[in-house]
Parts: C-alpha cells; structure tokens; sequence
C-alpha cells in the first residue's frame, strides 16, 4: 500500500542518500544494506476506502511525529505540566472549598429548619387538636393551620428567620384523604421516601426539586408526624434553596475565575522559569551544531549563572581540544596522501626504465638458459601488477586530491556491458565460469562516463569471478525513465554480516588467506565506489554467507540526475520474483522498463535457446564462444524473468569476499 | 492528561452544590408509627338488601373512624367506587328514618332495593331540624356487583339515619344569637356531630355560629359574625385547658359589640368548654378580660328574670268567681281584680314589673284587657276590647303584653303596652290566618319566638321587624279594623311581624294552652292520640325533642298551665287546679292545696 511504500521509500532514501551527504572520507555508511527489501507492491484494486484510510492515518501519523517532537521539548513539558498540576490542584483545591461551604451552608438549613418544624408540629398539634373527620370542615381546619404556621406568631421561629422562607403543608395520615381534601398546598413535592420515614414517626428531610414560576429549584423538605389525641398528621415545611444555590454559584463563579487566573499565572511564572534554564541550552545547541558543522571557532560565552559557565568553560575547552585533534588529523591525512601520490609519481619513472628493460630481457629469453628465462617471465609479470598497481594507486590519490573529473556523453549502456563481459571473457573461461546476462532489448541510453563505467563493470565482475567458486554469474541490467541498475551476482561463499560495509574499503580482503587470482589490486572496489560517485550513483554489496554476493550500481540517467530508487533489488532473495509479480498485478508503469524484452544468456542447455534475432550484440555472442552463449528470446510469458533467473541463483558454493 | 482534566470539570459540574435530590435523613423519632388503617369493609358475600342496611346501619357512625379514614369511611365502603367519588356525606341532609323501616327487594330485579319508611324529620344543611308528620320515604337503591360483592350504585340525596341511632350520631348544640335590641341572646338549636376533643366541638360551632342564623331565625335575630368573619386559627385548648378562639373580620369599635361578641361566643361554647380566651386578629378582645366564663356574659342570658326583682314567684289562679287569688296563700291580689268584681277569666304577671294582664268579660259584649300595675295602683284599666281574646302573654321585660284578638273568626295579634301609657300595636299576622281559630299565644323568653296555637296545633314563628313597606298597611289596617275602645293605635314602634311559622310538631293534636318553660323549651298541652285527653309535652322549640311529661292524675282536658323555674308545675281541669307532685316522668297531679282534695280555679299562672 501506499503509506507503505512511502516509508520505504524514505528509509532507503534516509540510508541511500548517505553516503553522497558524507563526503570524499565516507565510503562505509553507504554499504549497509536498506533494511527491508524495497518493492513489496500490493494490488491497488482494493478501493479507495483504504486510501481514505490511508489518509487518515498518514495525517494521525504526522501529528503523531509532531506531539513526539513537542513533548520532548523541556519548556513545553514544563508549561503544560505547570499548567496541568495546577488546574488539578486548584480543581481539588476548590472542590473541597466548595464542598465545605456547602456543607457548612446546608448544615446551617437543616439545624434552622429542625427548630422550624419542631414549633410547627406544636402549631399543628395544638391547631387541629379539634380536627374533623368531615372533609369540609377539616379542609378548612387544615387551611387555618397552615396560615398559623405561615404566620409564626413570634414564639416559634418565624417565616423570614434563619431557616428562611418555606411552605408548609398539612397532610392528614388517612387512607385516601387527599382525595377528599382538595386544598391548595404543594403536597406533590414532598417525596414519597420521606412520606414513608414520617409516617413511620420519624423527624427527617430530604433534598428535592421543586419546579416554581416554570424554574427547577432544589429545596429542602423538612417532615414531621403531628399526633392529636384523635387524629394525626404530616407536617411538611418545603423550604426552597434558591438563596443558598445562588450563593453557592457565587463560590462557584469566584473559585472558578480565581482557580484559572493562578493556574495561568503559576503557568506563565513556569514558562519564565523555565525558559531561563532552557535559554543557555539551546544556545550551547546551537553553539555545538555550528561546531559540528566545521566552525570550529565557534564557541559559548562564558556568562551566566555559575552552572551555565561551568557548562560553557567545559564545552569550550571541549571544542578547543576537537578542534586541535581534528587540525592534527587533518594534517596527517593530507600528508599520507600527497606521500602516496608523490610515492607513486616518483616510482613511474624508474618502473618505466624497468619496464623497458625488462621488456628487452623478455624479448631475449629464448637465447637465455631456461632458468634466467623463467626469471625474467616472473619479472615481467610482477612489473605487470605492479604498473596496475601503480596506476591504480594514482587513480585513488586522484579522488583523494579531488581531481576526478566526470567526462559523460550518452551511450548505450548495454555497450559497457557487452565490452565488459568481453573482457572478463577469458578470465572466465579460465575459471570455467559462466556468466549469465540480463538486459532489456532495446537501447538503455544515459550520461556516462564510459570509462569509468567500464572500470566498475570490470572490477565487479573480476571481484565476482574472484569468488564464485566456479558457479555462474548473473549479470542484470535494468532502467527506468531516471534511473538505471545492474546488479552482478555470484553464487559464491557470500558475505558475512557486516562485511557488506567493508568490501569498499582499500586493500580489504575477508580472507587473508585467499590469492587474488584475477590479479586485483586491492583497490579496484575502492576506486569503482568512487567512480559510481562521481556519476552520482549509488554502489551497493549485500549477501550472505554460503550464498553469494551481489553488487548493485545505480546510475542516473541523466547527468546530475537525483536517484530516489533503484529499479534492482539489492539483496539476492525472492526479490526478482517478487518485483515481477507486483509489477505484472499492479500493472504499474515499470519500474523496471527493461524487463519486457529479456535477451538472457543461458548455459548451454539448461534452458532451451531460443533462436537469436539480436543485432545489439552480434559481436558478444561469438566472443562469449564456448563459455557463455548469448541468446535472445522474446518470451517474457512463456518464461517469465523471475524463473529464468531462479535456477542460477540455489545453485551456491563457497565462494570469497570482494576484491 | 487532558482527559483527567476533562473528568474532574465533569466531576465539578456535576455535583452543583445544592443537592436537588437525596435520600431521605432521619433526625429524630418522636411517635410510634402508626399504620393508616381503613375501615371494615362490609363482610363478603353480603346479599343486596343486607348491604343497604349496613350503609344505613353505618352512616349513623360518621365519627367513629376518624383515626382510620375520612368521614363516613365506613358507610362510604358500601358504595360502589363510582359513587364513592361523588358522594359528599357532610353537604347532605339528613332524613330521620322511623325505626322500622323497611327493605323490600323484588326477587325479579334482585339488584334493585326499595327502601321505604317514615320520616320523622329532617336535619338540613344548617344542621336544624324540621319535624315530619311521619312522611312517607321511599327510595330505590341500585346495586351493582364489584369483584362479586354488591354495592350501592346510587346512594340517596339524604343521609338515611335511624331514629334511634341519631343521637349517637348527632348532638344537640345550642348556638346563640342576638334578639333586636343586642342585650339578650337567642337560642338556635342545632344537631351537630359528635365530637371527640373540646377544640374540635368549639371548631364545629363557632364555624356554625359564623356562618348565620338558621332559616327559621333569619330576620328576627343579629348576629356580631358578617359575611367576612372567620376563624384566624383553630380553635384550641391550651394546657390550663382555657379554649383558645381567634378570629379575624368582626366588629369590634365599641365596648357593646365586643360584649356581644362575646356573649354570642361564650353562650355557644361553654357548654363545652367553660372557659374561653377570645382573641381577634392576635389582639386580646377585651384586655381586661383575658378568660370569659358564662358568669361573664351572664346578663345575656334570656331566662334571666328581668326587671329588679322585687316580685315573688308565687303562683296564682283566677277563681270561678273571676278573682285572682295566690295560690299558695289563697289571698286575693290587690285590686279590682282581686275582687271578683270584674269577673276575670284568664290573666298573666310580668315578673318584671309585676303588671298584671287579665281577660274579663266586657260589660257590653265580648271580651276587654285589663292592664294593672300593681306597684302603683289598684286600679285596672281596660286596654282592649274585643270578641275574645287569649291569654295575654308579657315580653320578658314587662312592658308589653300580647294577645290575640278575635282567635275564631278573625284572629289579630296585638301588644299592649304594659307601661301605663295606653297603646297598642298591631302585629303582623297574616302567617297565621288560614290555620283555623287561634286560642293561644306565647311570648318566649328571649322575646324572638312566638308560639301559636291554631287550629289546636301548635305553630312556632319568629318575630321579625316588619319589611320597610310593611308598616304603611299594617297601620293603617290596625287603625281601620279594631274597633277601637279607649286608646288610640299608635305607630310609633317599630313594626313587627311574625314570620317562619311552621307546625312545629306535626304529631299533637288538639293542642290547649302553651307556654314557655323557658328560652327553649315549650311546654305544651296536647295529646297525639285523637279522643284522648290532653297531657302536657315538653316540646324544644325545633320541634325535635318532645318528652310528656306524665299524665298521672289528669283526667281532663288540660285548659290551664303554668311553669316557672324552680317551682311546681300546675294545670287546670275540670274547672280544678292540680299541681305535679315529684318528677315530670313520673310525677303525680294532685291537689296544689295539701288540705283539700281539689281547687277550683281556672287559668294558673307563674310572674313570667
């Protein structure tokens, strides 16, 4: 899928990318393989839904990053932990405030409401002492007693007191007596719960809600059972909270606009706090980038509080010791270099005078006795590998003194290839070695610097040559719109983990033990990786022990070309297989372009060859002779790629490093 | 973070303070708890017509479940629940059932049940009673079956109560207004409910007493409670037991109306409670009087002797020969009439002016009035002459006597004035003509109620200020039709009229004379047996009570009767006057004289 995609992308650009970042003295970090095989395409016809998907957590993801990022931040964590403890302490703080006033306030009702009923009972018990069992007559008794109790003649605590104002009402403890009784009181509001507890001879109350002039109020309803010597009663007083709830609103306002103005003021004294300890850091950040950008000069000043100068003064004495090592190294360096370069100047021109003598001895050993003759055959062909050598090593010091100069022309690539193969030709047949080759049937056309080309193609094949142990080689060709690859593969004993970084490195060998048989010089992986730079290109080793190596150039297309991906895979696994698949599933533009028209050089019977039309490389195929045979097939569904390339690829033996 | 920060301003908004809902808090028991209990229901399986006597049977106990359910809850339980709704006993009257009454159900309609009987009354809205000759009463009840048990349907617009259970159900209260003049106060019998506590009785009579005089004293009595009077609170009893009344909306600018205020109050309640704190609009109604007894309000009282008191209470009798002579020391009176000489036949004393009225035979024809003051003079003087006239009866304060004229044929009712100055004033009786020939008339104490005998029933009515147009033709017929003899027919009094007559007992017959034992009590000879003779009934001027007094010893029709507070009751017969000797129940009539088997004399009578 898509995001996916994306993300491999990126990885492998972040670890691509590298090496060109990195500089002339780079040349490991580039070598570690992409992590995760690139190219796992999915069938796209899934729908958009996931697409959709897709979007939103692409989106969720950045934010994510961005939060990730932002709450590392020292200043950040301190303002919103700042922010946050103190609301929850304010929060805490001013609910218990709150409580305890309320409490305090309802605790105040309930003890001035307990003094209200008691007098009331006592109006009620000696007003309806006379009460009537005829409804008239009692509604009307009831009436009086109510106005009695409204009235509070002094005596009792009255209406307007501590206990405020309240309602009173009178229900007769009988069997269907509201029914009779229709007076107009608020008997509806006293609950059915406290009903019960009064009428079991219980004083109580109970908070409630009372709906008045079209308002929910809450209110405090206070009960009381009221016994005649003839009858009995329930006496109710509904005192409305509407004052105490308006107060509590007020505590409620007063804490809430106090509580938000200390947590933003206790937030904005953190920020300040903080960015006073932030402000030194960030600077002594900054003052370490610099440095580590190559200003070495630069350095913190030294002012502040004690920590901050503490700080500064080691940073600084840090830098100033950095600095000198690196000038020390730096030196060093130049002066290796500009010893090797002038080493090998020098040695020119006796070797030339060597040389020539040599070459004159060598033209005379018939007349020489067989043993001087043999001498001298020995000579020349040490002085061969040493002129090599020689010119391999002013190559290097070439790049190292940055005289490598990129001269491109288009070309079709698959020329390189053939010239290539043609050289290492006999090198092959020497070794019994095949060599397979996969290249897209019509013209790869890009900038290159043939030579340079030339060199790696060589050097990578003579490495693979080097430690195929006699299996064959794949050679693979493949080019998008921008980019083009090839990969050669041995089948050889591989690479050890970690060793993949190190095959560049000069005169490296994983096995010391091991002849160089091609007769490589030690620097020829060296010197490709900086020819693949200079085209701005990536070179690229990965394998593994017991199964091979493969190498992968990749080239822009075009000078100066950015390359995103490669169009080969890099590591030897179900990869080709499995980038055909998607390719043909998704039915993509190419990513590999080349792959529609295969001319593939098969062993000699282990598939069929088919019948070559290709004019490309009329001169390889005979030059390939009895080794190798160039054969063209157009069959890429009858064959696809992927099986072609499969039986070369189980068949391993041991086989050594780089070269 | 945030979400624990988001959670606790949750948190705070949620618990806003106040609490609007909780659960319920004790504070402290005070009282044992006590289950509503409903009354009984009717045993199951109740036939119809057993279910109606039940509910009659119960609506005689309005009172007895009081603690369990509301009024009437018993009788309320027979209904079915759609007339238990609509059913208000306390607004019905009430119809007082003869005892054996009777529930007859037809076997076709077994759902409907007959109940008929005799009304012996009715006990209205204001709770007064109206005596019934025995009217038939008849009412169909309807019942229908719920969850398998009958019930009524259709209660009766009365409330049927037997007579024999009435008076465990009702009590006769006494309420007491204000005759004309404000300083005497005028019983008003009703029937209330029985009451269980002092406050509750004083709650039920002083919201009657606000609420009026009843229908048959409309008109002829005040009352200090208007329209806008009420109760301030309950009535209550406080611990030294002083009933506690507060009211609010009544007259108290001067020192009379507060009196008779209180009077009426104090006159009402102190049966009940006897002592009474009476306080209006919180304000004590006199200061200086913080606990009102009856001795307070005493002068009020109607059956008090007015005047000074200078005349004894000895009873007298006219004799054959037409003298008044004491009975007791069988002298003479002073005087003409004491004389024999003018030949009385009937006379009467005011106790509180010892004026003596007699009815002797006019020289010419017909009969004359003779008024005597027997503090000044000896002479009589003839005040009016007619064809007959009844025994003369004085108002309480003596200086009136009144009479009917003409009792036959063309009864008129007159007061003379007893003062000496020779007056008389026609009083308003066109209640009374119809009713059949007039025999006698007496003046109740209080001076407010009247009672007549016509036709030999006995007829109550009040006597009420003429209405405003009254006077002119009343006047003028006084002035026109009495044949005038002596004294001129003067209008300067207020107009009287009496009013409200009812039967007041439906059951006595061939009524003789009648007089009032006092403001409330009418003693009456008469007899409910047709061809019997008459005895003397001890009648309440509602009607409701009569009780005989015992007829031990009568063997006549009684012609004559005299009662007086504290003395023995006499009567005459058979030209003889017999006294009752021991109780009214079971007493003797004997001879008034210890020596001599009989007297002969007519027309006893007690200073009244």
């Amino acid at each position: 899928m898509a995001p996916r995609d994306t993300e491999q992308i990126m990885t492998e650009r972040s670890t691509e990318n590298l090496p060109s970042a990195q500089g002339p003295d780079g040349g490991s970090a580039d070598l570690s393989p992409p992590p995760i095989a690139p190219l796992a395409h999915e069938p796209e016809s899934e729908g958009t839904s996931s697409s959709l998907r897709a979007k939103a957590r692409r989106v969720f993801d950045k934010a994510r990053v961005r939060v990730v990022f932002w709450s590392r931040s020292l200043l950040v964590r301190v303002v919103v932990l700042t922010l946050s403890l103190s609301t929850i302490v304010m929060l805490t703080l001013g609910l218990i405030l709150q409580q305890q006033i309320i409490n305090g306030l309802l605790r105040s009702k309930i003890d001035a409401a307990t003094a209200e009923i008691d007098s009331a009972r006592q109006t009620v018990q000696s007003s309806l002492s006379g009460a009537d069992s005829d409804p008239s007559s009692l509604r009307e008794q009831l009436r009086l007693a109510l106005t009695e109790i409204g009235r509070g003649d002094g005596s009792s605590g009255a209406q307007g007191s501590t206990a405020g104002v309240f309602e009173p009402v009178i229900v007769p403890s009988r069997i269907g007596s509201e029914a009779d009784l229709a007076i107009t009181q608020p008997t509806e509001d006293v609950p059915a719960e406290l009903r019960a507890r009064i009428g079991q001879g219980q004083i109580a109350y109970q908070y409630t809600t009372i709906r008045r002039d079209g308002q929910s109020i809450p209110a405090l309803v206070m009960g009381s059972p009221a016994r005649t010597s003839t009858d009995s009663f329930e006496v109710y007083l509904i005192f409305p909270l509407a004052s105490e709830l308006s107060t509590v609103q007020v505590v409620q306002r007063t804490l809430l606009v106090g509580g938000v103005v200390l947590a933003m003021a206790l937030t904005l004294i953190s920020a300040l706090v903080a960015s006073q300890v932030v402000r030194p850091v960030r600077r002594a950040a900054s003052t370490a980038r610099k440095l580590a950008a190559g200003d070495l000069a630069e350095r913190m000043p030294v002012t502040g509080p004690i920590e901050l100068t503490t700080l500064a003064s080691s940073f600084n004495g840090m830098a100033e010791a950095i600095r000198v090592q690196i000038r020390q190294l730096e030196e060093f360096g130049k002066l290796q270099r500009r010893f090797t370069s002038d080493v090998s100047h020098e040695l020119r021109t006796p070797l030339t005078t060597v040389r020539m003598a040599a070459d004159v001895l060598h033209a005379g050993r018939e007349d020489f006795p067989p043993h001087l003759s043999r001498a001298t055959e020995l000579m020349v062909d040490e002085l061969d590998r040493f002129e090599s050598l020689l010119g391999d090593l002013l190559e290097i010091s070439r790049y190292d003194a940055g005289m490598a100069e990129l001269s491109s022309e288009p070309i079709d690539i698959r020329s390189s290839i053939n010239n290539s193969i043609t050289a290492s030709a006999s090198l092959a047949e020497q070794f019994g070695i095949q060599i397979v080759t996969i290249v897209p049937d019509h013209p790869v056309v890009a900038e290159i610097d043939t030579r340079r080309v030339d060199r790696i193609l060589r050097n990578l094949i003579y490495n693979a040559i080097d430690h195929a142990d006699g299996k064959p080689i794949e050679l693979e060709l493949a080019a998008d719109d921008e980019v083009l690859a090839i990969t050669v593969t041995d089948h050889g004993v591989g690479l050890r983990p970690g060793e993949a970084g190190l095959v560049f490195n000069r005169f490296w060998r994983a096995d010391p033990s091991r002849q160089r048989q091609t007769g490589g010089t030690g620097l020829g992986l060296a010197i490709s990786l900086e020819d693949a730079r200079l085209h701005g290109g990536w070179l690229q080793a990965s394998g593994a022990p017991g199964e091979g190596a493969r190498f992968r150039l990749t080239l822009p297309r075009r000078r100066g070309g950015l390359i995103t991906q490669s169009p080969l895979p890099l590591r030897m696994g179900a990869d080709p297989q499995q980038v055909t698949a998607g390719v043909l599933l998704a039915g993509q533009p190419h990513p590999r372009p080349g792959v529609d028209g295969i001319r593939m050089m098969v062993q000699d019977g282990t598939l069929k060859p088919a019948p070559s039309d290709d004019e490309l490389h009329p001169a390889t195929v005979p030059e390939a002779g009895p080794t190798a045979t160039l054969t063209s097939s157009e069959q890429p569904i009858a064959v696809p790629p992927g099986t072609d390339a499969t039986p070369a690829a189980p068949a391993a033996t041991p086989s050594g490093g780089a070269g | 973070m945030a979400a624990l920060i988001l959670l606790t301003i949750v948190g705070v908004t949620a618990c806003s303070g106040v609490p609007g809902s909780s659960a319920a808090f004790d504070v402290t028991q005070i009282a044992d708890q006590v289950a509503p209990a409903g009354p009984d229901a009717p045993t199951p399986g109740q036939q119809p017509d057993q279910i109606v006597r039940g509910f009659i049977a119960a609506s005689a106990r309005p009172d007895l479940d009081a603690v369990s359910g509301s009024s009437f809850a018993a009788a309320r339980a027979y209904l079915s629940p759609d007339a238990q709704t609509t059913w208000l006993p306390s607004a019905l009257p009430v119809v007082v059932l003869g005892d054996g009454y009777r529930t007859v159900t037809d076997p076709a309609v077994p759902e409907t049940v007959t109940v008929t009987g005799a009304s012996l009354g009715v006990l209205d809205v204001e709770k007064s009673f109206h005596a019934d000759a025995a009217k038939p009463y008849s009412w169909n009840m309807n019942l229908v079956q719920i969850e398998g048990e009958w019930r009524i349907d259709n209660p009766p617009p009365e409330l049927l109560v037997t007579n024999a259970e009435f008076s465990t159900a009702f009590r006769q209260r006494v309420l007491y207004f204000l005759d004309r003049t404000g300083t005497v106060v005028v019983p008003d019998v009703r029937h209330v409910v029985v009451g269980q506590t002092p406050a509750n009785r004083a709650n039920r009579l002083l919201s009657l007493l606000i609420a009026g005089p009843s229908q048959a004293l409309k008109g002829a009595v005040e009352s200090q409670f208007t329209a806008r009077s009420q109760l301030r609170s309950n009535p209550s009893v406080d611990p030294e037991g002083v009933l506690q009344v507060d009211l609010t909306g009544v007259d108290v600018s001067t020192p009379e109306a507060r009196r008779a205020l209180a009077a009426q109050i104090v006159w009402t309640l102190s049966p009940t409670s006897p002592r009474i704190a009476i306080t209006v609009d919180g304000e004590a109604l006199d200061p200086a009087q913080p606990v009102y007894t009856i001795n307070t309000v005493s002068s009020f009282d109607p059956d008090r002797v007015a005047g000074t008191g200078q005349v004894a209470s000895d009873p007298f009798y006219v004799t054959a020969g037409g003298a008044i002579v004491g009975l007791l020391d069988e002298k003479p009176i002073p005087g003409e009439l004491g004389s024999g000489a003018l030949g009385v036949t009937s006379a009467a004393m005011s106790s509180a002016t010892g004026t003596v009225a007699a009815v002797a035979a006019d020289p010419g024809a017909g009969q004359q009035l003779l008024m005597a003051r027997l503090q000044e003079t000896d002479r009589a003087d003839p005040v009016l002459k007619a064809g007959t006239l009844s025994l003369p009866s004085f108002t309480h304060a003596g200086d009136e006597a009144w009479v009917v004229q003409n009792g036959a044929t063309k009864p008129e009712v007159y007061r003379v004035s007893a003062t000496g100055k020779s007056s008389r004033d026609r009083v308003g009786s066109d209640a009374i003509n119809g009713k059949g020939a007039v025999t006698a008339l007496a003046l109740s104490p209080d001076g407010v109620r009247v009672a007549i005998v016509a036709g030999e029933r006995l007829y109550l009515g009040v006597v009420a200020p003429a209405p405003d147009e009254a006077p002119a033709t009343s006047a003028a017929a006084g002035a026109v039709a009495p044949p005038d003899q002596g004294a001129d027919v003067t209008s300067a009094q207020t107009q009287l009229v009496i009013t409200n007559l009812i039967l007041l007992r439906p059951d006595l017959l061939h009524v003789g004379p009648v007089t009032f034992a006092n403001s409330r009590e009418i003693m009456v000879a008469a007899s409910t047996v047709p061809n019997t003779y008459r005895s003397v009934w001890d009648v309440s001027i509602d009607g409701f009570e009569s009780r005989k007094i015992t007829d031990q010893g009568v063997f006549g029709d009684i012609d004559g009767l005299a009662v007086a507070v504290g003395e023995p009751m006499l009567i005459t017969f058979g030209g003889r006057v017999w006294e009752l000797q021991g109780t009214q129940t079971d007493g003797q009539w004997t001879s008034p004289l210890p020596d001599q088997p009989f007297l002969n004399g007519s027309s006893p009578f007690y200073p009244g």
